[in-house]
């Protein structure tokens, strides 16, 4: 009898945890779904206003800039000058780069934060997000999505060593690697030499220009103790001597999973994104993508 | 009554020792710093100074420096003027100074003092300070000789480093940074320059790669009998990276039900058996 009761609230007692571990599994689980969401829907607004500014872009051709007194007009290069040109570009080409700069087709979402930094897009992922820089605290909106409030996802961070104006060598962005596939959730499938042959481009749509890269690297790494003396990729950002910037690129080279067939040299920029990974603890995926050609210029953003 | 004395002496002693200590306890409190504004006055063709003031007002009753180093302490403060248009030495004996700040100056100004915690070489000030030296801060457009060691340095530039920045060390700097203050960028980020190597020159570092380390130098090893187990140091502590991993509680909290669910069914299993076997 003595035995039987204690074994007795014992399995009750095991029987509550269980429910209760199951019924905040349940709760936390809605709370996510609420909160993916939530910033899903916040983006997806952006989104399309982009989508719609870019259709009107396109549809009115250079007309838009035309239509624009304020800002001065460079003067296309004289015809008469020109070399030859070859045939004209077949319709699947990829689309050349305005001549005159035209509205920003993420001007909303600058003007709805100024947090925004710019907007990364990685063509054929859902990789389609605003990226933001806080240089008062670089892990603001580690946890906060666009609007600021609490979110798991966050929103992606462009560190803040990294200067878009000016432009340093290197801009680091950082996103979580959600299970969801939010943010950086897909980034770890580049270490798929397949998945990266069918996503090599990457797209930086910042407040002056659209910028296109091209992956260079794909590598694992890891944060390191700081007296480590190893090369610690999320300590490049500018690379002022020939020196620097090789130590930056053949370590990369070295360390990529497969080799793309880029190559890069001195003067070239770079962006690389970094998320969580777990082969170490702290370990990291990096991206390192190089500048192409440019994209399209932009209007000032204006209210 | 033998017994109510000795009661009544117990007592008295509890009662003297609560008092008295607290009757009796010195109260006292370290100087507060003062600050001392010394400015190089030519119609008296000497420093004078004024205390309890940063700034110096001309038309204030001020004194020689002969009483300022009478009364001046370790950790006071000195903000040093020099509107001439010749060199000027400024010997303030060796007292260990809190603060010594050097204001704009067209002419050189020789500080001599002992060590300094915090030192400030405005922009636009022209000094040589000879004293060692824990935080060093030259703002924009200073020319500054630091003569003995300096243990940080850190220059505050805006956008760009200034050519009309320019400063030296003839000791050793321990680390050099400058960060801009409006961009993020940082300039320089070095340490452990020798001696006589660290001369920034109208804002370019003349120093060579082996005159420096582009990382702090780690710290010798423990030569002493190893502690049983050691505590956290500098050494274990990671560089700062976002943490972008996906906290998941999920796993965690699933893990624990299933278990718990498992102990409470083998259990129950268990008391069920053994109720059916013992007929009692």
């Amino acid at each position: 009898m003595k035995m039987r009761q204690p074994k007795k609230v014992l399995s009750i007692l095991f029987a509550c945890i269980s429910g209760i571990c199951l019924l905040a599994l349940g709760l936390l689980a809605v709370l996510q779904q609420v909160d993916d969401n939530r910033s899903m829907e916040t983006v997806a607004a952006l989104r399309t206003s982009a989508g719609m500014r870019q259709a009107v872009s396109a549809g009115a051709g250079s007309g838009i800039a035309s239509a624009s007194t304020a800002a001065p007009q460079p003067q296309p290069t004289p015809e008469a000058t020109a070399p030859p040109q070859p045939a004209a570009p077949e319709a699947t080409a990829a689309p050349q780069p305005s001549p005159v700069p035209i509205e920003n087709p993420y001007q909303d979402s600058f003007l709805a934060n100024s947090d925004m930094a710019a907007w990364l897009r990685i063509p054929g992922t859902d990789i389609d997000y605003p990226v933001m820089w806080t240089p008062r605290d670089e892990e603001y909106y580690l946890y906060r999505g666009f609007d600021g409030s609490s979110n798991r996802n966050g929103c992606l961070i462009l560190d803040t060593d990294s200067c878009l104006e000016p432009l340093t060598t290197n801009l680091i962005i950082h996103g979580h690697n959600q299970e969801s596939g939010a943010m950086f959730g897909h980034l770890p499938e580049y270490e798929d030499y397949s998945f990266y042959e069918e996503h090599k481009s990457i797209t930086l749509y910042t407040k002056e220009q659209q910028r296109n890269y091209e992956v260079i690297a794909v590598f694992r790494s890891q944060v390191y103790k700081k007296t480590d003396q190893v090369f610690k990729y999320y300590k490049f950002f500018q690379a002022d001597t020939l020196e620097e910037f090789d130590y930056f690129y053949n370590n990369i080279m070295d360390m990529s999973l497969y080799d793309t067939g880029v190559t890069a040299e001195f003067g070239d920029h770079f962006l690389t994104l970094s998320t969580c990974v777990y082969h170490v603890e702290r370990g990291r995926l990096v991206v390192v993508a190089k500048e192409t050609q440019p994209g399209d210029s932009y209007l000032p953003i204006r209210e | 009554m033998k017994k109510f004395k000795h009661t009544v002496t117990l007592l008295t002693a509890a009662v003297l020792f609560f008092l008295l200590p607290r009757a009796g306890c010195l109260r006292a409190a370290a100087a507060e710093p003062v600050t001392y504004a010394v400015k190089y006055i030519e119609e008296n063709d000497d420093w004078r100074y004024l205390a309890n003031t940063s700034t110096f007002d001309e038309n204030a009753y001020h004194r020689e420096l002969y009483y300022m180093l009478l009364d001046i302490k370790d950790g006071d403060i000195v903000i040093v003027y020099n509107e001439t248009d010749q060199a000027r030495t400024l010997d303030l004996g060796d007292v260990h100074l809190g603060n010594l700040t050097v204001a704009p100056s067209d002419a050189i100004t020789m500080i001599f003092s002992g060590d300094v915690n915090e030192c400030h070489i405005l922009k636009g000030a022209y000094c040589t300070i000879n004293a060692n030296v824990a935080n060093a801060h030259v703002y924009e457009s200073a020319v500054c000789n630091f003569n003995k060691n300096v243990q940080e340095l850190r220059l505050h530039v805006e956008s760009e480093l200034s050519t009309s920045l320019s400063v030296g060390c003839e000791g050793t700097v321990g680390h050099l940074y400058a960060p801009s203050d409006t961009l993020p960028r940082t300039f320089y980020d070095l340490y452990d320059f020798k001696a006589g190597k660290m001369v920034i020159l109208e804002g370019v570092l003349m120093a060579n790669s082996a005159d420096y380390s582009s990382a702090p130098a780690q710290p010798p090893a423990p030569t002493a009998v190893p502690a049983p187990s050691a505590p956290a140091t500098d050494n274990d502590e990671y560089d700062e990276v976002p943490k972008t991993g996906a906290p998941s509680p999920l796993l965690w909290l699933a893990g624990i039900a299933v278990v718990s669910a498992a102990i409470s069914f083998r259990l129950r299993k268990s008391n069920e058996s053994f109720s059916q076997k013992a007929p009692f």
